[in-house]
């Protein structure tokens, strides 16, 4: 099993640098192996809305920056971490900015998917994604939001078995050991039936 | 006097659909002080013009288009720089705000999470919402994809004519045409959904063809076997 951690670098919103330290103590502790993607607004160039990765160069994005490496890594892990601030419901820009480059993973066609119209699947894997959400405090409106995009975001990824999770308060942290835990167990014992 | 600030929330700049959109509307609003920005021209440094022309506007109308079923990144940058300034600064002149996004689903709904993020920015950023269109089939109102004579289009052309009425009917408060609206609204093209979906998937195949590539359009370069 391994993980991917999409997070941003020297993030100051309240609870991001423990929830972050108890994501890698559970990895740890379930013996999965993880890679740490800490990046910043200049890490990695946002998409431009070419579609030359579908077009041109099918598959890659035609910008050569961590945005390419970020695609490659993602699509080949089990499990792929991403721990972002909720701003308006939605994730932060920097995170936002490296989502977006994963349409090259995703193939042009549309396609119906429980009689919606979505853009097919490119790999025939695509690992559990968990969104973890942080709010400095309890806002209902945004995590209704960012529940709803996640919801939507998990059909266009192509990941089952997924849970998104939000930390408004230092005790809600805990969660995460019981989602991961839980996530990777299913996750072990669905491979060993595979 | 009412200073209308067109934001082209699109990367593709003038390019995009967002920004024709917005030109289109504009002609219906000619009047007022109006400008057609794209987010994409304030990178950097240059951010801290549009939030300053933002600040100073009457009426903001933000077009883009869905990225993974929200907003863009630049857009959303935007966004968060101008609540922070706003607050630093301590604005708080009312600035009324109209949305527009536009997906290449024909599924018009599947920009309702969006919608609901830019009311919520309103509500953060102290703007007042005032309205929020979802389009569907989004490719139909792109050139490069179809010709704008062509009947498919005229249909939703139709459709986006109501938009500049709602925006006018809202931007003049003297209209004896009063909108009674509700806060979203939803349009597509009338095209039965799965000739869109075979015509958009064969206009796709030809352009593959045309740019003669190398790999086939699901080629998948990091399968552990490429890398």
């Amino acid at each position: 099993m391994h993980a991917v951690i999409l997070h941003e670098k020297d993030n100051d919103c309240k609870n991001y640098t423990k929830t972050y330290s108890k994501i890698i103590s559970v990895l740890l502790e379930l013996k999965s192996t993880y890679e740490n993607l800490e990046i910043t607004k200049n890490s990695l160039k946002s998409c431009m809305g070419c579609l030359d990765c579908w077009l041109k160069t099918p598959g890659e994005c035609v910008i050569n920056d961590f945005g390419r490496i970020f695609a490659s890594k993602v699509i080949n892990s089990d499990l792929f971490i991403i721990l972002t601030p909720i701003v308006f419901g939605n994730y932060s820009n920097t995170i936002k900015r490296a989502l977006e480059r994963l349409i090259s993973n995703l193939h042009p066609y549309f396609e119906l998917i429980n009689g919606e119209t979505h853009h097919k699947r490119r790999y025939n894997k695509y690992p559990i994604v968990i969104p973890i959400g942080i709010l400095n405090e309890s806002n209902l409106e945004e995590e209704r939001l960012f529940r709803a995009l996640i919801k939507r975001n998990l059909i266009n990824l192509y990941s089952e078995g997924s849970k998104e999770i939000i930390i408004s308060s230092e005790n809600q942290i805990i969660e995460i050991e019981n989602i991961l835990t839980f996530t990777l167990l299913n996750k072990n014992r669905m491979g060993v039936l595979v | 006097m009412k200073e209308v600030l067109l934001i082209n929330g699109s990367p593709k700049g003038k390019k995009a659909t967002s920004h024709t959109l917005l030109e289109y509307i504009e002609t219906f609003i000619e009047t007022y002080n109006t400008e057609v920005v794209s987010i994409s021209d304030f990178k950097g440094n240059k951010m801290s013009d549009l939030l300053a022309k933002a600040a100073s506007s009457t009426d903001m109308v933000i077009s883009f288009p869905l990225y993974l079923d929200s907003i863009p990144a630049i857009l959303q940058e935007f966004m968060e720089e101008l609540t922070e300034y706003r607050k630093l600064n301590n604005l708080s002149d009312n600035i009324n705000l109209f949305t527009i996004v536009n997906c290449g689903s024909p599924e018009e709904t599947q920009t309702e999470v969006a919608l609901k993020i830019m009311m919520c920015f309103a509500n953060r950023c102290d703007l007042t919402w005032q309205f929020g269109i979802g389009i569907g089939m989004g490719c139909l109102l792109n050139p490069e994809v179809f010709f704008p004579e062509h009947m498919f289009v005229k249909n939703v052309y139709e459709e986006i004519d109501k938009i500049p009425t709602i925006i006018t009917n809202l931007l003049y408060p003297d209209n004896d045409y009063v909108l009674i609206s509700p806060k979203l609204g939803f349009l597509s093209g009338k095209i039965a959904r799965q000739f869109y979906i075979r015509k958009v998937n064969s206009i796709w195949k030809e352009k593959v063809k045309k740019n003669r590539i190398i790999h086939p359009i699901g080629y998948q370069p990091y399968s552990i076997h490429m890398l």
